[in-house]
């Protein structure tokens, strides 16, 4: 079983969706997938076509067999669930008393179970993301090619060092340029001075602004099946591909 | 004074830039001494929109915990905007600091008091994304809050628990008042145009009626760390941000 957080400094980069359809994409490469939704904003279930209205997940089931629905993208997903301030409140306070939470709820479940299990997180630092740098076996850092992404990111390396310092089975984090505007000149400058700064830690594969991932969501299903042939889709197997090869090695 | 929160539930929606856009329109048309913000955003980021990035180490979580008046601790900018960073701070602070907002629910406005600042000031406060204790705070201080969607599905989302928190602090506090804004709209995007229609529909007594277009130079701008107004004085973005800070101006008058 091989873990993988999808983390960033910023709101908004894509997390989320890109969380979706890499699971989605290494579901059709015959892997057993499980997605953990770790945001309260529970926005994981809109781009699983799930019920909205559905109560269960993470807060209330935590992490058990029974917790895991099956999406009708062949991605088994465990939502964050809908929850009042109280108990979101009560949640969190658990949490921050035991980080390993979700690391010692995820090896309760069978080795077999699953292939990979992908973690989606809120934005920054939070409870969510220390929990999930105790359990994740490597970090992928969701960036926009703009400077408000490349401000965060000695901020975000930095908690990554911090919350994986005693951590043995981390292997590291990567950084994923999303939403790329092949017409944008500052996002080409942007993305010169990540390779310059950053090189060796970005993933060789950049994934470009494209409006059916807007639609698709509106769609509520990932992009991968509302489009395949798409060019965001295709950079999305192309980064599938890449966590297949480098897990391997 | 008059207090304006920017807040949503969703991150990446343009708050941090919406407010520091908003600002500097102020400014530009108040003058100097007028305009102050404050970020009550973890991530730090409000103050690269004023050219103040090597200055923000300290900020109001330190200060904070230490106790200081907010008064000495505004860095002036060249925009005729004051700026109080979050400040770059140990997960430890951070953690210290929510705490301390946690409990004590008033503590945004007594700061505020504190500082002494004149009636004909107004302050704008960054929060970050979802609730928090930050949001929290900027609920129970603020007259006025605009909060920021873009014209998407991920945003349309976010509304129902807007709107509980709208409407909780309606009942507690029945002078507030609470705008949404467009942000980033695209008329280029059938779908944006579509949705942006749907939210004027559905939204309408609760939304500014001045939407702010997508534009490349607001993400330029931020890398030359200045104001769009700055750096693209007779661009749609300044134009735009010009026009709802005019608006929100005499709706916090009424």
């Amino acid at each position: 079983m091989h873990i993988i957080a999808f983390i960033s400094g910023k709101g908004g980069v894509g997390k989320t969706t890109l969380a979706a359809n890499v699971a989605v994409a290494l579901s059709q490469r015959k892997k057993k997938v499980l997605l953990i939704d770790l945001d309260p904003q529970n926005a994981q279930r809109l781009h699983l076509g799930m019920d909205p209205e559905e109560i269960a997940g993470l807060v209330r089931e935590g992490i058990t067999p029974t917790s895991v629905f099956n999406s009708p993208f062949s991605v088994s997903f465990i939502p964050f669930g809908r929850a009042s301030e109280p108990e979101l409140e009560e949640f969190e306070a658990q949490l921050k008393l035991n980080p390993e939470w979700l690391a010692s709820g995820i090896r309760s479940l069978s080795d077999e179970a699953f292939d990979y299990v992908v973690l989606d997180t809120p934005p920054g630092p939070s409870v969510y993301l220390r929990q999930a740098l105790a359990a994740a076996n490597r970090a992928l850092v969701v960036l926009l090619a703009d400077a408000a992404s490349f401000a965060t990111i000695d901020k975000i390396s930095s908690l990554v060092e911090t919350y994986t310092a005693d951590r043995t089975d981390f292997e590291g984090m990567s950084m994923l340029i999303n939403q790329m505007r092949s017409n944008s000149k500052l996002g080409h400058q942007v993305r010169s001075a990540l390779y310059a700064n950053y090189g060796t830690q970005l993933v060789p594969a950049t994934i470009h602004r494209d409006a059916r991932v807007a639609q698709a969501l509106a769609f509520e299903r990932p992009v991968l099946q509302y489009e395949p042939g798409c060019k965001a889709s295709l950079d999305i197997q192309y980064v599938a591909d890449w966590l297949l090869a480098s897990t391997n090695s | 004074m008059s207090v304006i929160g920017v807040v949503s539930m969703k991150g990446g929606v343009g708050k941090t830039s919406t407010i520091a856009n908003l600002a500097a329109s102020l400014g530009a048309k108040l003058g100097a001494g007028r305009v102050f913000t404050v970020d009550l955003d973890p991530q730090n980021g409000l103050h690269w929109h004023f050219g103040l990035f090597d200055q923000a180490e300290s900020g109001v979580c330190e200060q904070s915990l230490q106790g200081s008046n907010w008064r000495d601790s505004f860095l002036e900018s060249d925009f005729n905007v004051a700026c109080l960073p979050y400040g770059n701070v140990a997960e430890s602070d951070r953690e210290a600091f929510e705490c301390l907002l946690g409990d004590s629910g008033h503590w945004l406005g007594e700061q505020l008091s504190d500082a002494g600042l004149t009636d004909d000031t107004v302050v704008l406060i960054d929060s970050p994304p979802g609730p928090s204790v930050y949001l929290k705070q900027v609920f129970a201080c603020a007259d006025l809050i605009l909060v920021v969607l873009l014209a998407d599905a991920g945003s349309y989302a976010t509304i129902p628990d807007m709107e509980t928190w709208r409407e909780d602090f309606a009942a507690i506090r029945p002078g507030l008042k609470v705008f949404y804004v467009l942000n980033q709209v695209d008329r280029s995007e059938a779908l944006n145009r579509d949705t942006t229609a749907f939210l004027h529909r559905q939204l309408k007594p609760h939304l500014c009626p001045i939407d702010i277009h997508t534009s490349e130079a607001v993400a330029e701008a931020l890398a030359f760390q200045q104001p769009v107004l700055s750096y693209e004085p007779n661009g749609l973005a300044s134009h735009d941000f010009s026009r709802l800070i005019t608006w929100v101006m005499s709706t916090l008058k009424k």
